[in-house]
């Protein structure tokens, strides 16, 4: 329990210091990964990542400091960076504290001794079954690229108000991109499957189904443009969701004005078909936990219910600020794995979208004339504050008189996602798949420009 | 230290490594961030750790541990070398890795500072950023939001290799980010300039950051007049900015020699051939002082200015040392790596279109419909395919060779064997961009640009 005596000793040494509140924050990750390329394994590493990061405040003016290792002499270091930052800012007026100790809720599936002991000889066994099964399925495989990641993480948080926690998790992940080729025809597809446990998790289903789709995405061809009903595969609309969605939801952004959904709370703003709802006590959810990046319970949020929107997600600090309680929504957003290093923000846990009761082949067969995305590109240059999103169907095919009928060789979807959400929804599926931390089932929306 | 780098390499050989290095690296950063003459985020860390690599049988092995004491080097290379060998046992004989030879270096790289990033005090960067965030709310009532991101890192990196290479690498960086947030009625605009650079924080002043906000702020007020794009093929002009990214996502990832090898990439075994229109030179070029550049890869092999396309011929791949010797080639220090805790793979540096001769109104005025694109928020590409999508953070229409009505945010998507051919002029203004370059979850420093260019038949996704 290294990282929870940190966080203790760096507390009392802020106190010591004469800070009026402290938090401490400390994580060590060990992940092990097999890469695959080509027809083989590219490399095998493992990594651990660790680390405390400080958060004091004084007088109201709040610093922050971190540093990847736990001697105690860096983290005094790190305590007296962080008071020397809070000394050059003017105080925070909308400063209140840092959270109290609640009861935490009981959360299910984080954590399986059988992935945290996984070998990494099982682990290279894994991806060359994920080669094999993508060879038997598709004789044109060409290349592919990939991995096998297992994942053991702890957190810890102790802060001057009471708060000491700590908890651990495991993750393990694998994930296949196959390239097919016929002549100079190239096909791509794209699977993956993620879990908390090694009991849930499926390594072949995704290595077939990658394969699959990339030898069905041989022989493209070209379309018509215009106006047209798309069904969007789960990792389409994840996409959607976690790029422009998920900042348009935060109580931070609402606050601020950031968002077309600032001051809509109770209005109708999606269709009724749609039910989203933020839960971070999701049992074996990608991003499930007790509790947040600042030691609050985990809770469960409707964002939207049956159309209407219900609540925006707050960390602690906007929370007090708007005079709400905090929905367990702190993270500490880094792409690196060095959470640590970065203080806590708002940020969704799960995000799931509440399945209907129509199966894919439903939803497909009342469509005269549309298209299916199963991966769309460029999602990420999305711009959250208007919603506006003009990105690549680039795993898509021809939807015609209620059949898949053909891969499409090159179209663009575009549009405003808060007003495709209210006006434009067609179906919502009833089979989800969980992509990372976005829960959802494919959605169909009618009358959408595809750009060819 | 490189005493105990030379024992710890030593004991991996004695494991049974073929070849080992190991790279150390410490590096300060500091983030802030501002919103409305706010400081919401002040952040200062050191991280500090070592990467350790080892081929065994040809297969490799990695380590990285934050500790750096001889036992716990020792104990990472001991990881390393078991991993490979578990790689090792099922690698086909073809596919087992070797590595190109190169010469051994020694070297000290200095970075010339003129105001260093440690020296200045934290305070003097608070009220810098809050001089530019007021200057963006300033210009107009209507901006009602601002987002300012500045962030420095300032370091060492070492390296040093079972064969005898040792380098000690200065790292010094900054760059800020200034985004301005336009309303009216109910429609927003955001507008995000940056500038930043390799050495101290005069490379920030030096980039004008004051008329950087102003315009940050009057091209977001601008915007809020923009009307949707049309949809379709269009003959579009591609700004230095936005043609940079044209380089980098759909020419340069596909050059990348890993991708080559691997059969991932569209110009695997075009190396001659004329891919693109004689008016498109393309380099990646690690030479010039610019954001994106290193004098060493971190395989400590030298970098250099690389030719990919020449008069639309293809000539170069970027190479490390492992995807060298499978093409045969000399390496041209393209193996980054994002920090310790990750391996170098083949990146770009400076990826930018060799300018042309054409003016900007030349390359405009027998335009009768078209799309003038402007900067962008960034793109992605599948290199097999070679199907890309980028953003423009700007764009116009063209009418009858004149710029008319603002577009709201759009995107560019086509198929980069076909649009290089589809470039059929070039102009003669140069500018290049900073920014990061995501790849196998590593994010790297990397430089884009170019001059105005005129393409034909490139898909909008407007949504009219």
């Amino acid at each position: 329990m290294r990282v929870l005596d940190a966080c203790k000793k760096a507390v009392k040494y802020a106190e010591q210091l004469g800070v009026d509140e402290c938090e401490a924050f400390a994580s060590y990750y060990k992940v092990t990964n097999i890469e695959i390329e080509k027809m083989h394994i590219k490399s095998a590493y493992t990594r651990s990542i660790g680390g405390i990061g400080v958060r004091v405040v004084k007088d109201r003016k709040v610093g922050f400091s971190y540093t990847n290792t736990v001697r105690m002499r860096n983290i005094k270091k790190a305590v007296e960076d962080a008071l020397s930052i809070a000394n050059t800012r003017k105080p925070d007026e909308r400063w209140k504290n840092l959270p109290s100790p609640e009861r935490y809720p009981v959360v299910r599936k984080l954590y399986d001794k059988g992935v945290k002991s996984l070998e990494s000889d099982r682990l290279v066994e894994m991806a060359l079954e994920m080669i094999d099964t993508a060879k038997d399925v598709n004789k044109k495989v060409a290349s592919m690229s990939g991995s096998v990641v297992a994942g053991y993480s702890v957190k810890a948080i102790v802060n001057s108000q009471g708060i000491e926690c700590i908890d651990r998790g495991t993750v393990i992940g694998g994930g296949l991109y196959v390239i097919s080729r016929d002549g100079g025809d190239v096909g791509v597809g794209y699977d993956f499957d993620v879990k908390r446990t090694l009991r849930e998790f499926d390594h072949i289903e995704p290595s077939k189904s990658a394969s699959e789709i990339s030898m069905k995405h041989l022989g493209k061809r070209k379309i018509e443009g215009g106006k047209m009903t798309i069904v969007l595969h789960p990792f389409a609309v994840a996409d959607l969701l976690s790029n422009i969605f998920a900042p348009e939801i935060q109580g931070d952004r609402a606050y601020k004005k950031q968002t077309p959904y600032a001051d809509r709370i109770g209005e109708k703003v999606a269709s009724g078909k749609l039910t989203i709802i933020d839960d971070g006590t999701y049992s074996g959810g990608y991003a499930s936990a007790k509790f947040d990046a600042e030691g609050v319970p985990t809770k469960r949020t409707v964002i939207i219910s049956r159309g209407r929107l219900m609540n925006f997600i707050y960390n602690s600090y906007w929370a007090n600020v708007v005079g709400k309680e905090s929905t367990g929504n702190a993270v500490r957003k880094t792409a690196l794995g060095n959470d640590y290093s970065v203080e806590p923000t708002v940020g969704i846990s799960n995000l799931i979208v509440k399945p209907s009761k129509y199966s894919l082949d439903e939803m497909i067969s009342d469509i005269k004339n549309g298209l299916y995305c199963i991966t769309l590109l460029g999602s990420h240059t999305a711009n959250p504050e208007t919603g506006t999103f003009s990105v690549v169907a680039y795993v898509a095919f021809k939807i015609e008189n209620g059949e898949i009928a053909y891969p499409v060789k090159q179209a663009m979807i575009a549009g405003k996602l808060p007003e495709l959400l209210l006006k434009n929804v067609d179906v919502v599926g009833s089979e989800v798949r969980m992509v990372y931390n976005v829960i959802t089932p494919h959605i169909s929306f009618r009358n959408v420009t595809v750009s060819c | 230290m490189k005493e105990m780098l030379e024992k710890t390499v030593e004991y991996a050989l004695k494991l049974g490594a073929d070849y080992a290095d190991i790279r150390v690296e410490k590096v300060a950063t500091r983030e802030i961030t501002a919103c409305k003459g706010i400081i919401e985020k002040a952040v200062s860390g050191v991280d500090s750790g070592a990467a350790m690599r080892v081929l065994v049988n040809g297969a490799w092995g990695y380590a990285s541990t934050s500790s750096i004491t001889l036992e716990s080097l020792k104990e990472s290379f001991e990881r390393a070398v078991k991993m490979a060998r578990v790689n090792s046992e099922k690698l086909p004989e073809h596919e087992r890795i070797k590595l190109a030879d190169v010469k051994n270096v020694e070297d000290t790289v200095r970075i010339k500072v003129r105001k260093s990033l440690n020296a200045m005090d934290i305070s003097e960067k608070i009220s810098f950023i809050l001089e530019v965030d007021k200057v963006i709310r300033d210009h107009s009532p209507k901006i009602v939001s601002t987002d300012i991101r500045y962030g420095d890192m300032v370091g060492k990196k070492i390296l040093l290799t079972s064969e005898g290479t040792f380098i000690v690498m200065d790292v010094s960086r900054a760059y800020i980010s200034m985004t301005a947030i336009a309303k009216e009625g109910a429609r927003i605009q955001s507008y995000r300039t940056r500038i930043g650079g390799k050495g101290g924080f005069e490379k920030i002043e030096r980039g004008d950051p004051v008329s950087e906000a102003k315009r940050a702020a009057s091209k977001a007020v601008e915007m809020l007049k923009a009307k949707p794009a049309p949809s379709g093929r269009f003959t579009v002009i591609a700004d230095p900015l936005h043609i940079g990214v044209f380089a980098h996502e759909a020419l340069g990832h596909a050059c990348e020699a890993d991708l080559v090898t691997s059969g991932q990439s569209i110009v695997a075994g075009k190396l001659g051939e004329q891919i693109g229109s004689e008016v498109v030179t393309i380099y990646d070029d690690s030479t010039v002082d610019f954001w994106g550049s290193e004098k060493y890869d971190d395989e400590g092999v030298p970098t250099r200015k690389r030719v990919l396309i020449e008069n639309g011929i293809l000539k170069e791949y970027i190479t490390n040392r492992e995807s060298a010797a499978k093409l045969g080639v000399e390496p041209n220090g393209g193996g980054r790596a994002m920090n310790y805790n990750y391996a170098p793979i083949v990146r770009m540096s400076n990826t930018y279109v060799a300018p042309g001769d054409y003016s900007f109104e030349e390359l405009i005025e027998d335009i009768k419909y078209g799309i003038y694109v402007k900067d962008s928020r960034g793109g992605q590409v599948d290199p097999a395919m070679g199907t890309f999508q980028f953003n423009a953070q700007e764009a116009y229409l063209i009418e009858k060779g004149e710029i008319t009505t603002p577009l709201l945010d759009v995107s560019l998507s086509g198929l980069t064997l076909e649009t290089l051919k589809n470039i059929d002029a070039v102009g003669k203004d140069l500018k290049l961009s900073i920014g990061f370059c995501g790849k196998g979850g590593q994010y790297v420093p990397v430089g884009t640009g170019g001059p105005h260019v005129r393409i034909k038949e490139v898909v909008v996704g407007g949504m009219r």
